[in-house]
């Protein structure tokens, strides 16, 4: 726990909003980057998550539940982004591709660069859900509660994005292939 | 975990672990909350959402403006009228009024491509304001404090184009509410969107007009060091939207800046029409036929 408990009902202590600031914001910019792709605008994004959460904080009762409300605040934050986003450009995966060291890393190196592509190329909700999933490591009813879908939903959109993942990801592999 | 499961995660994690603080800004001064909700329009708003039996007719030739428009179509080859949708109550307790669009086209094609553009749009921004409601709610905050209003501030043609303009005003907590507009123009031929900067061969030149017209018509908040004159008609790389919607009537180029956006709330929206007698040169060939 990176700031102290209350009890329930105690609304939460004001000054632990900077270390939950400090400890959540590397994180909650993470989880914007892998969203809009784009870490400026992630930054932009995760800041106004902890202004909402600052606006709110007084009463805040369940300390637990911030990081949920954080969560919640970058996926709606980044969804409205990418809905203003006047450009009708393709999503880029946030994280350029690292440079292959020796000849063994070359091949681990492609096989990432294949399933960044994929999951860039995904709808935005099955991009969401993977995110959430495979780096938040978040269970099928956070991932619910965190989008506002049901847990079956989040079952069938991961199975989905799966399959197209494995599909996109297979067809570059036998590309590569001489 | 399948394989191509254990490679998502460790690809991601890898990816993650590359973005550090070090790369990032220095974190922020921790200040107030920024302040652009009240409730204090709550009890306006409900009889706005009485009153709001929206029907509007698409002013086809418009308003005479202190300067003609190059070009004017007189067929009505696209009309849009809205009525009253049904309230939606998501999270329990949450109020909104959406108006629901009916539109008539030469092409049946182009009247299904407009209204799935404008029944998107609409979803789009009551979907935004459902999520921001969650999260209060989630917080414990009062749910049937909540609400949002959408109302069709104009319907206007000129040339081969219908605008649509929506303006939201939604309620979450916060001392006022968020006032913003959406702005849908539409070839009335094809129903294709069209943004302000398909309208000019000299987009840059477009804005700077703009710009200036709004730099003139509130000095006081340009010298307040607003950003007006950040303004653009093109889209931002970065993702965020400059807060400037622009179309085409026939009185001119009507532009607005949305509330508390660059200015503070009190200035409220800013408004400005640019003539055509200015624009005309600037715009693409065929436009304004």
């Amino acid at each position: 726990m990176f700031w102290r408990a209350t009890a329930v009902g105690e609304p939460v202590a004001a000054s632990s909003f900077a270390a939950v600031y400090h400890a959540q914001r590397l994180t909650m910019v993470r989880l914007a980057a892998f969203l809009v792709g784009d870490l400026q605008a992630a930054e932009d994004v995760a800041h106004d998550a902890f202004t909402g959460l600052h606006a709110n904080w007084h009463r805040l009762r369940d300390e637990q539940a911030v990081v949920g409300y954080l969560r919640r605040a970058v996926v709606n934050r980044s969804r409205s982004l990418l809905r203003r986003r006047r450009t009708a450009r393709a999503y880029i995966w946030p994280v350029a591709g690292e440079e292959p060291g020796a000849d063994s890393s070359v091949v681990a190196a492609e096989d990432r660069q294949r399933l960044r592509d994929a999951v860039a190329g995904l709808p935005r909700r099955q991009r969401e859900v993977l995110v959430l999933r495979y780096w938040a490591d978040l269970t099928e009813a956070q991932i619910a509660d965190t989008l506002g879908i049901s847990a079956g939903t989040v079952k069938s959109t991961a199975s989905r994005a799966l399959q197209a993942v494995e599909a996109a990801f297979s067809t570059g592999e036998q590309e590569d292939k001489p | 975990m399948t394989r191509i499961e254990d490679q998502l995660r460790e690809m991601m994690h890898a990816d993650a672990e590359r973005i550090r603080h070090a790369d990032r800004r220095p974190a922020a001064v921790l200040g107030g909350p920024r302040t652009r909700r009240t409730g204090w329009l709550r009890a306006g708003l409900a009889a706005a959402a009485a009153a709001a039996a929206i029907l509007l007719v698409p002013r086809l030739f418009g308003t005479p403006g202190p300067t003609p428009p190059p070009a004017a179509s007189a067929a009505p080859a696209l009309t849009v009228t809205f009525t009253t949708g049904g309230t939606k109550v998501n999270p329990p307790g949450v109020t909104v009024a959406v108006p629901e669009p009916h539109v008539t086209a030469a092409d049946p094609e182009a009247a299904r491509r407009v209204t799935a553009v404008i029944r998107q749009t609409l979803a789009d921004t009551v979907g935004a304001f459902r999520n921001r409601s969650a999260e209060a709610v989630g917080l414990g905050a009062d749910a049937g404090l909540m609400s949002e209003q959408i109302v069709v501030a104009d319907v206007v043609a000129w040339s081969h184009y219908l605008s649509v303009r929506f303006d939201s005003s939604s309620q979450v907590d916060g001392p006022h509410p968020t006032n913003e507009s959406a702005v849908l123009t539409f070839d009335t031929a094809t129903g294709a969107r069209t943004l302000s900067t398909d309208l000019f061969a000299d987009v840059a030149e477009a804005a700077a007009l703009v710009r200036g017209a709004l730099v003139a018509k509130y000095p006081a908040e340009a010298r307040a060091g607003s950003d007006l004159a950040a303004l653009s008609l093109r889209p931002s790389e970065e993702g965020s939207t400059p807060p400037l919607s622009c179309y085409p009537t026939p009185a001119g180029l009507s532009c607005l800046v949305d509330q508390g956006s660059l200015t503070p709330y009190a200035a409220g929206r800013l408004e400005t029409i640019v003539g055509w007698d200015r624009l005309a040169p600037l715009l693409r060939p065929g436009v304004a036929g």
